[in-house]
């Protein structure tokens, strides 16, 4: 493999990505749930991507390979580590998670904090963003991602039926297909008769869904 | 009178006679020419007596016996008897008279009162007229005279067949004022009532199928007056009168005259339904090449191709969704397997590195074992293959890949995966797939390349197919009727379309029907044609001294203007004659104007004559002339009165034939011939060909006044009769009676 070849397909918005993966990290910091697994980290940036509607965020990517039980975005797994190497983040440990592989487990580096506070102070859809990843790991953390990542077979996107093994789950607004975002207005629309501010739970109702399915699963 | 057999029948049986005749009278070894005479005269035998047999349909003529007119200021009659009153003989019967004392207008009068207010259809021809009797001018005796003929009237005794009728009529309106018919009166309240019955009578009487064709029979047949019109050169008007006289009556004929008049209404409906079509067509072709109409048609079509443009492009686009995310999953898929074979010699150098650098940390073992699996150098980003390269190199040479120290415990025994053959595989396995993937991403490219212009395109045509609907819209709104009106149109157009269509089908049903009743009166008559040319051949050459010939060519010839319809067969004779320019053979006349106007007149005569001859060769018949010495010579005049005096002495079952002819009083001579008495004996037996044809004994000169109506007595008196009376009287009876002025004569 040449050069040329490797870098003839570099990672689409590779700075929103790292700006998503410093502020995931960061939050998960901050609530005390770091370091995340590199299998935690890839779920979590899997459903800010689907539920980035809720804080009127654009999403950074609308699509993921379904081949496994959890989504996993191998040209991201690459930045992250080059984050881990840049003292953004940092390597806490290694251990060996599905199917042998080693499976990193990073928290907010050195210089991490930093940028983040930086990014933060310039930006208000960083700040959405940031509220999004807060939400987001305070609704999975301490529930099912602490224990069970394997959301596959049960989130909405990633677990349709319509949607074979091996084909690439669209949910980006040209498809209008993002079962994810449905399932949490239509958990709104429930409970809207009940707290006025409903809007804000989305990214929360649509986890204790995920929550209990996976319970029940188990 | 029954038909037990059809005319044609009839008729061959009557030539076959006739050939046996003549083959007898050749045996005998006779004079050609004599025998040409007798062999015309023996068929015309062998006719009348098919005819009397009862088998042969025969048609009565009407046949005048008196007239009287009474109140009428233009005949103001004698002293002893007032108005005119005068019984018509057997054979010549001659009205006397001077310019201006009424001959034409008593001739009228005769018409009338056989007619009543009806005619034949006006115009030079009767053509493609409609079949059927016209209301006549009734004021016309009216405004002959100075009290509008309030008190006039005019009665007419004739007969027809074994019936006899008395007619009276108004002369103020032409209304029938009484009928009798053999001798019963007949009682109505109006007259139109009288009218009807008078009509219902007489053409029963003549066995004819319509009152129309009595009346078509006396203006074609009957009467020549000065206004007649061409039968030889009216080919419409011949076929017609040959049809009365020769095809088979009764219903036939009123359906075919019935026919022939739909024909002709259908002809003329379509025509006029057509011009409505091509007036709709030519309003729709207008409406459309307007200038709205024409912007209207313009971006219909322009939007109808946008749609389809935009039809085109969802499909393409669609195809290129598949192959462009068809393509995407394959990648994605590749990447996946890139990774996974990747963390997979990672997770194998792991323990390699660990085994060596026991101390190492996590993170650093991580970097080191990636590093090496070729995801490249996490710390810099590179991915050089010549970087990979350095620090495999160091391990290899037990070297810490950092700072190329010797690794202490380099003779520890450890599992060294870069001797195995299983990474190695995964290796290679990773390079195969990443070209594979590397292949991938130009397809890739070109389809979302394709895919985005695709889209480029579908957004612009999609743009422009809402931008036309919006146009349309709102050309829909600022001209609310254009769709509207050519819609209307166009419905309009098709309803007419419907009705031409549903008009050209009646019109074949109608022409299927006609076209057998065409045929078979075409053979009737062609059944008699050889009678009617021998007999006019015999009668015109009493007028004219060239050859003059009819024969019998049935006219092919559409009913109606259109030019696609099938023509039928209609019974026509065709005249041909030499002339001084033709000397040696006769030339086919077909228009009237190809000969002289005299001689116009005695081929239309003879031509009469020959039919009346034909057609009622056993029974009486009328023929009504108005001044006939007008056109003739001084050698011509003797001959032709000779040949009407003949006609009218005809014997047998025809006797009773009247002849009535006007004349002026004049040196002309033809009153006395018209008597036989002709005054110059040498001159007479030097043009007429009595050697052929012996004359009939003149008129005893004491039965003559009976057989005159003589109108320098009875008409009002003009201001030259009043003047000359003397010698037009002394004129008169020059005529009359030539033999009393024997010594005058030059």
């Amino acid at each position: 493999m040449t050069l040329i070849q490797r870098e003839a397909s570099p990672l689409q918005d590779e700075g929103i990505w790292k700006a998503w993966i410093l502020i995931c990290l960061a939050e998960s910091d901050r609530i005390g749930a770091a370091p995340l697994s590199a299998t935690q980290l890839h779920v979590t940036l899997y459903l800010a991507n689907t539920l980035a509607a809720l804080f009127s965020i654009n999403r950074v990517r609308g699509r993921v390979l379904k081949r496994g039980v959890f989504p996993f975005y191998p040209d991201v797994q690459r930045e992250i580590d080059r984050l881990a190497f840049s003292s953004v983040l940092e390597i806490e440990h290694v251990d060996f998670g599905a199917r042998g592989h080693m499976n990193a487990h990073y928290a907010l580096g050195s210089g991490g904090a930093a940028i983040h506070r930086s990014l933060l102070a310039h930006s208000p859809e960083a700040m959405r963003t940031a509220k999004l990843f807060r939400e987001l790991i305070s609704a999975c953390f301490g529930r099912f991602l602490s224990t069970n990542s394997a959301i596959g077979p049960i989130d909405a996107n990633y677990g349709s039926n319509f949607v074979l093994e091996g084909e690439v789950v669209d949910f980006s607004e040209w498809t209008d297909e993002n079962k994810n975002l449905e399932v949490a207005r239509y958990l709104i629309d429930r409970l809207r008769a009940m707290r006025p501010h409903a809007d804000r739970d989305g990214v929360r109702l649509y986890c204790d869904y995920l929550d209990k399915a996976l319970a029940t699963a188990e | 009178m029954a038909n037990k057999q059809s005319p044609l029948q009839l008729t061959l049986g009557a030539e076959w006679c006739y050939w046996k005749y003549s083959w007898s009278v050749e045996k005998l070894g006779g004079s050609p020419f004599v025998a040409r005479v007798q062999k015309i005269n023996t068929k015309l035998v062998l006719l009348r007596v098919a005819r009397t047999a009862g088998s042969f349909r025969l048609i009565n003529f009407p046949v005048l016996d008196r007239v009287s007119i009474q109140n009428f200021a233009l005949y103001v009659g004698k002293p002893e008897s007032l108005g005119l009153d005068h019984s018509f003989q057997p054979g010549v019967n001659i009205v006397v008279g001077i310019n201006g004392l009424g001959k034409t207008t008593l001739l009228n009068i005769l018409l009338r009162s056989l007619t009543g207010p009806f005619d034949i259809p006006g115009g030079e021809e009767l053509g493609e007229k409609k079949r059927r009797l016209v209301p006549a001018d009734r004021l016309w005796f009216r405004r002959r005279v100075p009290d509008d003929a309030v008190n006039a009237t005019v009665t007419v005794w004739f007969h027809i067949g074994e019936r006899f009728f008395e007619v009276k009529r108004s002369l103020a309106n032409l209304d029938i004022l009484s009928l009798s018919i053999d001798q019963q009166p007949w009682q109505a309240a109006r007259a139109n009532e009288l009218e009807t019955i008078y009509q219902q009578q007489v053409f029963q009487a003549a066995s004819l199928s319509s009152f129309d064709d009595f009346v078509f029979l006396l203006r074609y047949v009957v009467f020549f007056l000065e206004d007649r019109r061409s039968l030889v050169w009216d080919a419409s008007a011949q076929g017609d009168i040959l049809g009365i006289l020769f095809g088979e009556q009764s219903a036939n004929r009123r359906h075919y005259v019935e026919l022939f008049n739909e024909l002709l209404s259908k002809d003329s409906e379509y025509r006029n339904m057509l011009a409505v079509v091509n007036k709709r067509k030519k309003a729709y072709a207008k409406q459309t090449s307007t200038i709205e109409g024409g912007q209207l048609e313009m971006m219909i079509k322009q939007l109808e191709t946008r749609r389809e443009d935009v039809g085109a492009l969802v499909v393409r686009k669609e195809e290129l969704t598949r192959q462009r995310d068809s393509l995407r999953d394959q990648i994605e898929n590749r990447k996946q397997d890139i990774h996974d074979q990747r963390a997979e010699v990672a997770a194998e150098l792991n323990s390699f590195y660990k085994s060596f650098f026991p101390q190492v940390h996590d993170a650093a073992r991580y970097l080191l074992s990636h590093f090496e699996a070729e995801t490249g150098c996490l710390v810099c980003g590179s991915h050089s293959d010549e970087a990979i390269g350095r620090v495999k190199a160091k391990l290899v040479m037990n070297t810490c890949p950092v700072c190329e120290s010797p690794i202490e415990h380099a003779d520890r025994p450890a599992h060294d995966p870069h001797t195995g053959e299983a990474i190695e595989r995964r290796r290679e396995a990773i390079i195969e797939m990443e070209v594979y993937l590397a292949s991938m991403l130009a397809p890739l490219a070109e389809t979302e390349d394709a895919y985005a212009d695709t889209v480029a395109e579908l957004v612009a045509a999609t743009a422009e197919v809402s931008q036309l609907e919006h146009q349309l819209e709102a050309m829909g709104q600022s001209l609310p009727s254009a769709i509207e009106r050519r819609q209307n149109l166009r419905e309009h157009l098709d309803a007419f379309q419907s009705a031409l269509n549903q008009l050209e089908v009646e019109s074949n049903q109608l022409t299927q029907d006609f076209r057998g009743l065409a045929a078979a009166i075409d053979t009737e008559v062609q059944a008699v044609a050889a009678l009617i040319e021998a007999s006019f051949a015999r009668f015109i050459s009493g007028f004219l001294a060239e050859d003059c010939s009819i024969k019998y060519t049935p006219r092919q010839s559409r009913i109606g203007q259109r030019s696609a319809t099938e023509s039928f067969p209609f019974p026509h004779f065709v005249p041909a004659l030499t002339s001084g320019v033709h000397r040696t053979s006769a030339t086919v006349r077909e228009y009237g104007q190809s000969v002289s106007e005299s001689q116009k007149e005695f081929v239309d005569l003879a031509f009469r004559m020959a039919l009346l001859e034909v057609s009622a060769p056993d029974a009486p018949t009328m023929l009504i002339l108005e001044t006939p010495e007008a056109s003739l010579d001084s050698v011509f005049v003797p001959r032709a009165a000779d040949l009407l005096r003949r006609f009218a002495a005809r014997e047998g079952g025809a006797s009773g034939t009247r002849l009535i002819a006007t004349s002026n009083v004049n040196r002309e001579q033809m009153i006395p011939a018209l008597f036989g008495a002709y005054p110059d004996e040498r001159f007479h037996e030097q043009v007429v060909d009595e050697a052929v044809q012996p004359s009939p004994p003149r008129v005893p000169i004491a039965e003559r006044e009976r057989h005159v109506l003589d109108l320098l007595t009875i008409a009002a008196p003009t201001r030259a009769l009043e003047r000359f009376r003397e010698p037009y009287e002394q004129e008169r009876d020059r005529a009359l009676y030539p033999e009393r002025f024997a010594d005058d004569t030059p």
